[in-house]
């Protein structure tokens, strides 16, 4: 190992040029650890284009987009999603010719603050001969359309469902003076139109200084009146679970005698608890 | 005989001798440590890469089911699951993919009603089924089903 020593010059071509190298190197595994690929679906544009189709398709139409006056005038003015309906979108529907114009479907009061889309449709309404019109259907994907589904996914599916619930429906000011907040969330049974089910919710906001509800159709679908009393952390979020359930039953109840879970085939009801 | 290498890449290094040899060696050594205390991002990339895959062919599928439900009775479609294994299950018109221990869920529209079906993946194989309506059911079949 006699070999002769290098000279500074060369020192320092070395030392530079593992410099060099050594950057390069951590350039590019930076840019390789740091680089998020980001798919977007524009998911809700898509269930918007969907639901339409289906609507045009409907019983409402005969032909194709061709909306038959009669059904169109019994749904006015109703909450009602139907005969198309998505679990986790609400829909709101205007059609609207020259002289007339009807709506009905989901509209958010509340959880106005969830995403939604707007989307123009040609079509016609048979009334009196075939008028034009033009259909607006928005799209809503909120915390109620998705509370909603999950009600509806545990009860279908006998599958306990969960979400994170923000401190949605503030009922005092503590906020003001205190890190911790007192939170409601309640959810209810109602029927309208008959015996057409809708599961509601009720918020008795300061700001607004009235109580507002807001309700989303929801046939053939069980679970329990809730009304959830929680404390919440400012900028944290809870747990809210539904749980398909075979009796009438409580919170407590479950975390007692897990055995009250229901199956697929086992459910009666569904039962929202915080956790 | 990795001591031996030790030695010989200090010995060289200290007498700044062996230009090249050395600076591959250190390069390597560097490469390997950055690599190892990355890993865990890396591997967490490979596992988000997987769950963005799997929504991604939810959504397709579900998406696929709702224009079906549009179409005249008789419309089929072909798909392709990729390879690998997977488990796929349509209850009440919700879809549930789940592959690599990751689960997708994704509903449907309700206007027509799409039949339960569990269809298994196996390693290696191309999975195709057909999603099919016919009258006022969607179907999803291993084989393409002919409506009556």
């Amino acid at each position: 190992m006699g070999e002769k020593i290098m000279s500074p010059g060369e020192q320092f071509a070395f030392i530079f040029s593992m410099l060099i190298t050594l950057g390069t190197i951590l350039i590019l595994v930076s840019l390789f650890v740091s680089t998020r690929p980001v798919v977007q679906t524009d998911s809700l544009i898509r269930t918007n284009a969907e639901i339409a189709d289906n609507i045009f398709t409907s019983n409402l139409v005969v032909p194709r987009a061709v909306f038959v006056a009669k059904e169109l005038d019994g749904r006015k003015g109703s909450q009602l999603e139907e005969p198309v309906r998505h679990c986790g979108a609400g829909y709101f529907i205007q059609v609207k010719t020259k002289d007339e114009e009807w709506s009905f479907g989901y509209q958010p009061e509340i959880f106005t603050d969830g995403l939604s889309v707007s989307q123009e449709y040609p079509a016609a309404v048979s009334k009196n001969g075939i008028q034009p019109a033009m259909v607006t259907l928005t799209v809503y994907d909120n915390l109620f359309t998705r509370v909603s589904c999950m009600a509806e996914k545990a009860y279908k599916l006998g599958e306990i469902q969960k979400t994170e619930i923000p401190c949605e429906l503030l009922i005092t000011d503590k906020s003001e003076i205190s890190d911790f907040r007192d939170c409601t969330f309640a959810l209810y049974r109602k029927e309208m139109l008959g015996e057409r089910k809708f599961m509601c919710t009720s918020s008795r906001q300061a700001a607004f200084g009235r109580t507002m509800t807001e309700c989303r159709y929801l046939p053939d679908v069980f679970f329990e009146n809730t009304f959830l009393n929680y404390t919440q952390q400012q900028n944290s979020a809870t747990t809210l679970k539904a749980y398909p359930v075979k009796s009438q039953t409580s919170c407590q109840a479950i975390k007692i005698n897990p055995g009250i879970i229901a199956k697929k085939g086992e459910v009666r009801s569904v039962l929202f608890c915080i956790e | 005989m990795s001591l031996r290498i030790i030695i010989y890449c200090l010995d060289n290094i200290l007498h700044m001798k062996g230009f090249i040899i050395s600076k591959t060696i250190i390069i390597l050594m560097l490469t390997l440590i950055m690599l190892g205390a990355f890993a865990p991002a890396i591997a967490g990339s490979l596992d988000e890469y997987i769950k963005r895959t799997l929504f991604v062919q939810t959504e397709q599928m579900a998406g696929l089911i709702n224009v079906m439900q549009a179409s005249p009775s008789g419309t089929s479609h072909k798909f392709f699951l990729p390879k690998g294994e997977c488990e796929l299950t349509v209850t009440n018109g919700v879809i549930n993919l789940t592959q690599n221990k990751n689960s997708i869920l994704r509903e449907t529209i309700s206007h027509m009603v799409v039949e339960d079906k569990k269809i298994l993946c196996i390693k290696g194989e191309d999975r195709v089924f057909y999603i099919k309506r016919c009258g006022d059911r969607i179907f999803i079949d291993e084989r393409e089903r002919r409506c009556n």
